[in-house]
């Protein structure tokens, strides 16, 4: 008997109602998307009228900022707006310390690029969200400002001092846009991911309590779709000025479902056995639907948790040291190649690299962006010379980025994931390569030189990839099942947590592993190792409470 | 009347005094966030996020105002 009561009322019930209200459809796509799709085209329009207008030196950037920055919601433009800029000042404030360090020692400048570039990779394996992307940020900062002004570093400060300008501009265009036409907010779609979440850990324990059959993939996924969630919650702080309420209530939430998971595994499945299950599992319950009632209400828990996450200081170092190598090798072929432009490939290469750092599979990404240079280049150059051919008003130039920006927009919010992303970088890069700028120059040879190298940077990058490839993924889950192994040895390291924290940092560290570990026998044997670890570990936490007994009952007040 | 604008120098560079309004703005604006999620701000407007943008262009403008 688990003591949960199936008639009492379960969040799942919203998430149904909500799942039931179809949206109206036009031309294929949900009106939603469509909204979606002309408020991205509405916030470039404008974040390139405003930096014309101020005639900043790089108004493409205002233009990029917004593709960066184009998500369906609130709260998630808003939280990387925030560390898009702050980085941006830390990137600039790099590239003059390192410029002013070395002046006239081009080999040793491009050194200490190398080294900031593994620092801040390193630094994005840290980290998660849109702080692991600000990290990455300040390389590519890096590689915009510095190493695209190599050969003049008198201007470095102008450049820096033009590119925050404009990414402030991108950054404000977009905010009003979204405010002012309504976009919906982020915690909506957070608390109907909790309810669906609530809805199949509660179908779950049922399951094992009544000795029904779980299989482990089943908890396994289950437990990464948690975790997975968690840089997502970060992103309400932001919203509103109840955001931080709202985010501390949802964490919370989050990191009690997986809590509610592991003791219900530690109860009915792994064998181990924890005193009077029936209790907690019923308290525990009820709080994660206190606290997304209080996502709903902006209502901060009395109990805020931490959702604290698990990286690996070797694979987080190891890459970085990559990431600098593969900086150098780079910068030492533009170089020796001695091609004109080849400072704006070198800078594309750091941003490949700090970017690629922030996905799961940096030589998926770098191949992604290999696929998409030529493509947006293709895009690039139709719109400059057959749509706009030679026009220089500015109406032209904004029916000219309608399809371009509607369509990515429609491609972002597309289920299906690599689409969304192909969208994304498509966007991105056609707006790089396109470059709008007042007047604009229609220089065919300028346009093939950025082309070129657009494809030569990514196409590099890979070919070091391969020679030497980005940390294996196969290897991950043993440094991380060592690291779990050797944590269990030492338990009473980690009492600085509350165990229900500790039990989210150990989940997370179980999903890394599951992501990285293959579909072969080889990777299922390491789940299964890994899972085993965390049944332990979540059994000798929970047996050290304050969870069991006291805190459960404080926690629902 | 022209508004006269304080120019804003940080070693020896001169930066748009706009800057310093913004900065300001942003600062006041962090700092009464707790505040107006106490008093329910959100709750009493049905658009909450045009709500609070026009309450930080209304701190913008009175700054300049004052400045």
């Amino acid at each position: 008997m688990t003591g949960i009561n199936p008639a009492e009322q379960s969040p799942a019930a919203g998430a149904t109602a909500v799942a039931v209200a179809v949206a109206p459809v036009f031309l294929g796509f949900a009106l939603d998307r469509w909204l979606f799709a002309f408020r991205i085209w509405l916030s470039v329009v404008v974040a390139l009228y405003v930096a014309f207008w101020l005639q900043l030196g790089s108004p493409s950037t205002a233009a990029l900022t917004v593709a960066i920055l184009a998500f369906p919601t609130r709260g998630q433009g808003l939280e990387k707006a925030a560390y898009r800029f702050i980085a941006t000042i830390v990137g600039v404030i790099g590239a003059i310390v390192i410029c002013g360090a070395f002046p006239q020692a081009d080999s040793l400048m491009l050194l200490a690029f190398a080294i900031w570039v593994g620092l801040a990779v390193y630094a994005t394996n840290l980290f998660d969200g849109n702080r692991a992307y600000a990290t990455a940020l300040c390389a590519s900062t890096l590689g915009l400002i510095a190493v695209d002004q190599i050969d003049t570093p008198q201007n470095i400060f102008l450049a820096g001092m033009e590119r925050g300008a404009a990414i402030a501009i991108g950054i404000l265009s977009i905010a009003i846009v979204n405010d002012l036409l309504g976009a919906p907010n982020y915690h909506d779609a957070i608390a109907l991911r909790l309810r669906e979440l609530y809805r199949k850990v509660d179908d779950l324990t049922r399951r094992m309590a009544g000795g029904g059959a779980v299989e482990n993939d089943e908890t396994i996924q289950l437990i990464a779709a948690m975790t997975a969630l968690r840089p997502e919650t970060t992103a309400l702080s932001t919203e509103s000025s109840s955001g931080t309420a709202r985010a501390a209530a949802a964490r919370t939430a989050l990191v009690e479902l997986v809590t509610w998971l592991a003791m219900a595994r530690t109860a009915f499945h792994s064998g181990a056995s924890v005193a009077q299950p029936a209790v907690p599992l019923t308290a525990i319950q009820r709080r994660v639907t206190a606290h997304m009632a209080g996502l709903s209400e902006a209502i901060r828990p009395s109990r805020a948790l931490r959702a604290p996450i698990y990286r690996s200081q070797r694979v987080a170092a190891e890459s970085g040291a990559r990431a600098a190598v593969y900086f150098i090798v780079a910068a030492a072929v533009f170089y020796y190649a001695g091609w004109p432009q080849a400072n704006f490939a070198l800078g594309l290469v750091a941003i490949l690299l700090g970017l690629g750092a922030t996905a799961p599979d940096p030589r998926g990404f770098t191949k992604l962006a290999m696929i998409s240079a030529p493509i947006a280049g293709a895009i690039a150059g139709i719109l400059e010379f057959v749509i706009l051919d030679g026009a220089d008003d500015f109406p032209t130039l904004v029916l000219a980025l309608a399809p371009l920006a509607v369509g990515a927009g429609l491609m972002m919010k597309s289920p299906n994931r690599a689409i969304a992303a192909l969208g994304r970088i498509n966007f991105i890069f056609t707006i790089a390569v396109l470059s709008p700028s007042n007047p604009e120059s229609y220089d065919p040879q300028s346009y093939l030189y950025t082309l070129v190298f657009a494809c030569i940077a990514p196409l590099l990058l890979f070919a070091m990839q391969l020679v030497l490839p980005p940390i294996p993924t196969a290897s991950i889950p043993r440094i991380l099942i060592a690291d779990a192994e050797r944590e269990l040895a030492s338990a009473p390291a980690r009492q600085r947590l509350e165990p229900e924290e500790a039990i989210f940092r150990d989940a997370d560290r179980l999903a890394q592993i599951v992501t990285n570990a293959g579909d072969d026998e080889k990777g299922r044997q390491m789940i299964g190792e890994a899972l085993s670890a965390f049944d332990r570990s979540s059994a000798n936490q929970l047996s050290r409470g304050p969870l069991i007994g006291s805190a459960c009952q404080k926690g629902m007040s | 009347m022209m508004h006269s604008f304080n120019e804003l120098i940080i070693g020896g560079v001169l930066l748009s005094p706009a800057l310093f309004y913004v900065g300001l703005t942003l600062a006041i604006a962090l700092a009464i966030r707790p505040l107006l999620h106490r008093i329910k701000f959100s709750r009493w407007f049905s658009n909450a996020a045009v709500a609070e943008l026009s309450l930080y262009a209304a701190i913008f403008g009175l700054l300049i105002q004052l400045g």
